[in-house]
């Protein structure tokens, strides 16, 4: 009884394995795309997708749902990427440099980082340094002398989660200035602001986009990206005050692996012209997003370049043996 | 565990046991990182927290003498049908993903009506065949939710 | 954003034209559905719906998230409720008391009564909203971590009234909940924490899971077990609630306004900690404290009036600031970005018409979900008298369908038949459940803005001391444990360990 029980189970997974696998790619895409958010509604990557999602629909050429997959600061959902079927019906939003961090730093991240398969780096938030429009501060230099004046971790300076690229901008700033400035983490970029806004924190190390819905509340003191930005044209880089820091977060998409390349392709191709859409472009400038136009092979190769450089951070950090 | 006494006994020791465990769990705990708070603290204090209420309800509980209330277990009917319905929504999650939300819900529900009440054979494959179509309507094309679909609306 | 008569009556106007009126509805309609779905919060509820507004011009789709926001809120007492499934974490007083009345075949003025309580703290707090925004928004700004910790901390404190006499194990049971809690990673270092080194558990358990089996699956093994033929064991009398009743429950509504609104306007303070907070201060303040928990509808009217007021109020950070107080909240805001406005202090500034349009619609959607409830009251309540043969299941696939799409996997069902089994034993034992989800509800704001002001205070806990407000909350909290431990210890005998609690 249980013996047949058993194969009889064994023989339904084999016939579900076989149907999966026979999937041509061919007639791709015969159904609908599911696009999982790995952070919390409202979120950064969760808005962007929001943007995408009516073009997508139309240049992928089936409808697209958005789901969502939270929890262990986004490894939950590419745990579970890892672990779908690789049929191209199936992506998920992924993040430098938590992509890279979470595998290097947690014993069991659940995937490793070259297992997500690329398929488009779609915008980058480079971080800025921000604090309180009646502050003291008017320039970078204004706020390094000031930490340099009081005694190491008195500072404050509040971002988005620990390991991120606020954190690391943090650590680079101090190190490059010779400064300690004391990191607090929150739980997002949302929660971080009122921090900011009611003054429990000296400064913030957040993205580009509090910048610019913040500008009436908040003096950004510099950006860290290897240019300044349209939309932030008054503020100068790190580079430019002397302090080596370009940092930030990269958003796009990734698929399971074993995706066949073609897919990938029309997939990437799908992307493309969503990112070229003047609309597109248009919400994405106005809220800060920087946007960029890496396919599959440009942003793998950013992933293998940032991986090479975080160990080397993380290591000068002490925080990775 | 037929009185209320020894099943405190039996549960403060069970707590007992699950603090340690969560103890012995915090020790492991490993971080690069310096913080104020070290991600060691408080799990260790929830661990003694739950080994001191484990050891105190356990005590507690020794030490009463009065009158001391039964606990009303179910008769064996009664087992018997907590642990077919259990099981059945055991099986209902674990055949989810290989059936598909539909056919699994269809499977479960038409069961577990006909288990509960065997004269309602009709009634079970009635509601059992809504609650599997509304749930394919509703959640998967509708509300676009990600359930496993099955091979039956594959496409 | 000052306050003028004219922007306000413009703004009725605006929301009161056809097409708008007919986008509230359908929002209130779905919202309604979405809420009375376990698991599928107001958030991601909103989220899923939120391409089906993308056909309407600005203004009507907003009025149209802000009406499916509002429904989903109201949704979730409708389970609670007629079957005991909370399907949010804000619904667990609600059912506490709500199913206990719906066993006693006073589901329909259960029902009643948080449809009026709703109504009547979201018109408050509308008016609230309406004429001193700019006076409270402040008050968003003032509590840091050090405050919120304070705050959370004398939730937790909560815990002593709401174990009653079995302090013991309601401590206990506050210990599982913050333990279970724990297991993931340390939201302030990332550390995998109690996950024994496996990848599922470093994600976390979600609440909601926990929630749904301590009271759905472990009701519904109870009920089975003793093969009852209904949930209500005797005939429903009537649908609407008695004048005594409303009367009994108009204090308690400005007081769960009060508490909810004011709580409502801090960042991160959801519906589930303030319905918590004004249900235990309606226990304390009630003559008869002892019917909580056994189908007092003060109950009802104050955890359902709180969350209405909670949402409500948290529309002021968000006109004021750009800051959403709850997940929902910011999936509202990613609304208005999809439609090309700027979030951010300045959008409201700039766009006035919009905002008073959206308040005004407000009043009418508090007016529409009233009018639109009242009459399915007696539909839902007849839920009640479902032979429990067909319910059990239906109920338990609701549930299943619930917990599976938090995060759409199997993984999260298996934890809430786990705690179905627990919460089975719990009811057993006589150990009372409440403390341990508030203890998980409050748990990962406790632990965050405790390591965020030991951060600020370079490790010294005297900054929960020094800084005022929080030491106001620090002071509350330790009264409350200190009062709670004083009666147990005059109360004595180890009989009290044996007591039900109450």
């Amino acid at each position: 009884m249980k013996k047949k029980a058993i194969s009889f189970i064994a023989l339904i997974s084999i016939l579900a394995l076989v149907g999966a696998g026979a999937v041509a790619a061919a007639d791709y895409p015969a159904k609908r795309l599911t696009y999982n958010i790995c952070f919390n509604p409202g979120g950064e990557s969760d808005i962007t997708a929001r943007f995408q999602e009516q073009p997508l629909k139309k240049f992928y050429g089936q409808d697209v749902v958005i789901n969502y997959k939270i929890g262990g600061g986004g490894a939950l959902c590419w745990a579970d990427l890892v672990q779908s079927p690789p049929d191209g019906y199936t992506i998920a939003g992924h993040n430098l440099p938590h992509i890279v961090l979470q595998p290097m730093e947690m014993g069991n991240a659940g995937y490793k980082a070259l297992e997500l398969k690329n398929i488009y780096m779609f915008e980058s938030t480079p971080n800025v340094l921000a604090v309180r429009n009646d502050s003291p501060y008017k320039t970078l230099k204004d706020f390094v002398e000031y930490a340099k004046t009081n005694p190491p971790g008195v500072v404050t300076i509040g971002g988005s989660g620990t390991s991120s690229a606020n954190d690391l901008g943090t650590a680079m700033l101090n190190k490059t200035a010779g400064i300690k400035l004391t990191y607090i983490p929150f739980g997002g970029t949302g929660s971080a602001v009122p921090a900011l806004l009611g003054g429990h924190v000296t400064a913030l190390m957040t993205y580009t986009p509090v910048a610019i819905q913040y500008k009436t509340k908040f003096r950004i003191l510099a950006i860290a990206s290897e240019q300044r930005m349209e939309v932030l044209p008054d503020v100068p880089t790190f580079r430019e005050l002397g302090y080596d820091i370009v940092e930030g977060a990269y958003r796009g998409v990734a698929a399971p692996p074993g995706t066949p390349d073609d897919i990938i392709k029309y997939l990437a191709d799908a992307f493309d012209k969503v990112m070229k859409d003047p609309e597109v472009k248009k919400k994405m400038d106005q809220n800060g997003f920087k946007t960029e136009y890496m396919g599959p092979e440009a942003s793998l190769a950013l992933v293998k370049k940032k991986m090479v450089e975080y160990e080397v951070i993380m290591k000068e950090l002490g925080r990775l043996k | 565990m037929k009185t209320l006494r020894s099943a405190d006994i039996a549960t403060g020791f069970l707590l007992a046991m699950l603090g340690l465990l969560t103890l012995w769990a915090s020790s492991t705990i490993t971080t690069t990182m310096e913080h104020r708070l070290s991600p060691r603290a408080l799990p260790y204090a929830v661990g003694l927290l739950v080994l001191f209420c484990g050891i105190g309800i356990a005590v507690k509980a020794w030490r009463f003498r009065g009158p001391d209330p039964e606990i009303k277990w179910p008769d064996g009917v009664g087992i018997k049908i907590i642990t077919v319905s259990l099981a059945s929504i055991g099986f209902y999650n674990a055949f989810m993903n290989l059936l598909g939300l539909p056919l699994a819900t269809f499977l479960y529900i038409t069961f577990s009506i006909w288990y509960l009440n065997r004269a309602k054979w009709l009634t079970a494959l009635l509601t059992g065949l809504i609650c599997g179509i509304a749930s394919y309507y509703l959640f998967i094309r509708l509300l676009g939710l990600s359930f496993p679909e099955g091979f039956f609306f594959k496409g | 954003m000052g306050f003028s008569w004219d922007y306000l009556f413009q703004g009725f106007v605006t929301a009161l034209s056809f097409q708008n009126l007919f986008w509230a509805l359908v929002g209130s309609l779905i919202g309604t559905l979405v809420g009375v779905l376990p698991g599928i919060g107001p958030a991601s509820g909103i989220a899923i719906l939120l391409p089906l507004t993308t056909v309407l011009p600005p203004t009507s789709a907003i009025i149209m998230m802000a009406a499916i926001y509002y429904g989903a809120m109201y949704g979730g007492s409708t389970t609670a409720i007629a079957v005991n499934i909370p399907g949010e974490a804000s619904s667990v007083c609600t059912a506490l008391d709500g199913y206990e009345m719906a066993k006693q075949g006073k589901a329909g003025p259960a029902l009643s009564i948080s449809a009026i309580s709703s109504f009547i703290a979201g018109t408050l707090s509308l008016v609230g909203l309406t004429f001193f925004a700019p006076l409270l928004a402040d008050f968003a700004l003032v509590f840091g971590p050090p405050e919120y910790f304070a705050l959370m901390f004398m939730g937790l404190s909560l815990i002593i009234s709401l174990s009653g006499r079995a302090l013991l194990k309601g401590i206990a049971s506050m210990a599982i909940g913050l333990m279970v809690s724990l297991i993931g990673q340390d939201p302030l270092t990332g550390a995998a924490r109690l996950t024994f080194g496996t990848a599922i558990l470093t994600a976390g358990v979600d609440f909601i899971s926990v929630i749904v089996g301590l009271f759905a699956i472990s009701e519904v093994m109870i009920n089975v077990e003793q093969r009852i033929s209904t949930i209500s064991r005797i005939d429903i009398g009537s649908w609407l609630p008695t004048w005594a009743d409303i009367k009994q429950c108009l204090w308690t509504m400005v007081r769960c306004t009060g508490v909810g609104f004011f709580l409502g306007l801090l960042p991160g303070c959801a519906p589930s900690v303030t319905t918590f907070v004004a249900y235990d201060l309606e226990k304390r303040v009630s003559k008869h404290p002892e019917r909580f928990g056994k189908g007092a509808i003060e109950g009802v009217a104050a955890a359902e009036g709180a969350n209405n007021a909670t949402s409500t109020a948290g529309f002021i950070p968000l006109f004021s600031f750009g800051l959403p107080t709850a997940p929902s909240m910011a999936v509202l805001l990613g609304g208005l970005m999809m439609y090309g406005l700027q979030p951010g202090p300045m959008l409201f500034a700039t766009n006035p018409d919009f905002v008073w349009a959206v308040i005004a619609s407000m009043y009418i959607g508090n007016v529409m979900l009233l009018v639109l409830n009242l009459p399915l009251v007696g539909m839902w309540a007849r839920i009640v008298v479902i032979p429990f043969y067909i319910l059990g299941p239906i109920i338990v696939f609701c549930s299943v369908v619930g917990t599976y799409s938090i995060r759409f996997q199997a993984f999260d069902v298996w934890v809430m038949l786990l705690f179905g089994v627990i919460g089975y034993f719990m009811r057993k034992f006589g150990w009372p459940v409440a403390p341990m989800v508030l203890a998980t509800v409050l748990a990962q704001m406790l632990e965050t803005s405790l390591g965020q002001a030991l951060l600020m205070s370079q490790g010294s806990p005297l900054i929960f001391f020094t800084k005022p407000i929080a030491a106001v909350f620090m002071g509350l909290g330790l009264l409350s444990i200190g009062r709670g431990f004083w009666l147990q210890m005059r109360s004595q005998a180890p009989e009290v360990a044996m007591d039900e609690p109450d």
